[in-house]
């Protein structure tokens, strides 16, 4: 049976490395540079953080992955090629369960992270990444995304409207589904909505919530650490709303979600 | 929580405590055709085996959403070798049967 070959397409024929357009994320796992600087716990955080990425739903730095990876310090760069059987939105969507599955699988080992997703040449292969893809999704996890969420680039975010535009139900396409709008316009991911297709959704729900509050008590003499985590309540609390489970909200009189869907202007 | 048994031959399969099959997974069901036939090919998988093989752009983008309403129908199950290792699926008999009516 073929196989794809997603590294073996950043080569030509000669060897030589190339450019491909690509979906990209990069991802910053908040928290590490701490963890690895913990000399009593530092063993023990590899572990962890090497169970979070390669021992949950997928293994995000396997090598014959279909989603080229590298892993740089405390950030991940994902790529998914686009070809001719796979267009703009399909990577994109597929990039939008991918980032939810990670962001999951991370959440659920204690670990949040913020990033960006932007679309357009991109190169990895043998430990190199390189590409303009990569610097826009840098710059925007450095700039835009502020808090733990993972957000879209203007171009991303242009194509899956342009693709809603085109179908009878827009409400009901995947980039509907997946993402969401913060009270600062930013579109996100709305990672806590992949819970929703698991047999038992509602006890990893109950887990994130008390992560959560575990790491808003741990921060709160360090208020910018701690906005992190208020905003990550306040999106939990959000989900818990759309879900119907106030029972599952994180009690917490300065965490006030106002987030919105994803739809057309 | 477990699927019941009992419901898995209904329209709507349900947990042991009555949570029932999501809607929203349903229109994935048409997929069967494209992706049980991989799934027995492969015997054990995990999310990459199985998404390195599926070719079609707009097949392999919603792979997630598959998965989890054939697990839902009993049609592959969770096989992972030990609790903290990646999540490995199996074809189950009730996926060989209804790869065999297809």
């Amino acid at each position: 049976m073929p196989e794809a070959e997603p590294r073996g397409a950043f080569v030509d024929e000669d060897g030589a490395p190339r450019l491909l357009r690509c979906v990209v994320l990069f991802l910053d796992i908040l928290g590490v540079s701490d963890l690895a600087l913990d000399r009593a716990r530092r063993d023990r955080n590899l572990v962890e953080l090497d169970r979070a990425l390669r021992r949950s739903s997928r293994d995000f730095l396997s090598e014959d992955s279909p989603w080229p990876s590298a892993l740089l310090s405390d950030s991940l760069v994902v790529a998914d090629a686009t070809g001719p059987d796979f267009d703009d939105v399909a990577a994109l969507n597929e990039m939008l369960f991918q980032t939810g599955i990670l962001q999951l699988q991370l959440a659920s080992h204690g670990f949040f992270a913020r990033g960006a997703i932007s679309i357009g040449p991109h190169h990895v292969h043998d430990g190199m990444v390189f590409g303009p893809a990569l610097v826009e999704a840098y710059r925007l996890e450095n700039r835009k995304a502020v808090n733990p969420r993972v957000v879209l680039s203007r171009e991303a975010c242009e194509i899956l409207r342009s693709d809603m535009e085109g179908v009878s139900a827009p409400g009901e396409t995947t980039q509907a589904d997946l993402l969401r709008v913060d009270q600062d316009g930013v579109v996100f991911i709305d990672y806590l909505k992949v819970l929703l297709d698991e047999v038992d959704p509602i006890d990893d729900l109950r887990r994130h919530r008390s992560l959560v509050e575990a790491k808003l008590a741990e921060t709160r003499n360090e208020s910018r650490k701690w906005g992190k985590y208020r905003w990550v309540a306040e999106y939990h609390n959000d989900f818990c709303e759309r879900l119907d489970r106030d029972d599952l909200r994180i009690d917490n009189p300065d965490v006030s979600p106002g987030f919105q869907g994803f739809s057309l202007p | 929580m477990p699927l019941n048994l009992a419901t898995l031959d209904s329209d709507t399969p349900r947990t042991t405590d009555g949570r029932a099959y999501p809607d929203h997974l349903r229109a994935y069901e048409s997929l069967d055709a494209d992706l049980l036939p991989l799934a027995a090919l492969l015997g054990e998988f995990t999310y990459d085996d199985i998404a390195l093989r599926v070719h079609s752009g707009k097949v392999r983008s919603v792979l997630p959403r598959w998965l989890a309403s054939a697990e839902w129908r009993g049609l592959i199950e969770r096989r992972d070798p030990e609790m903290a290792s990646v999540r490995v699926n199996a074809i189950t008999p009730r996926g060989v049967a209804r790869l065999e009516r297809i």
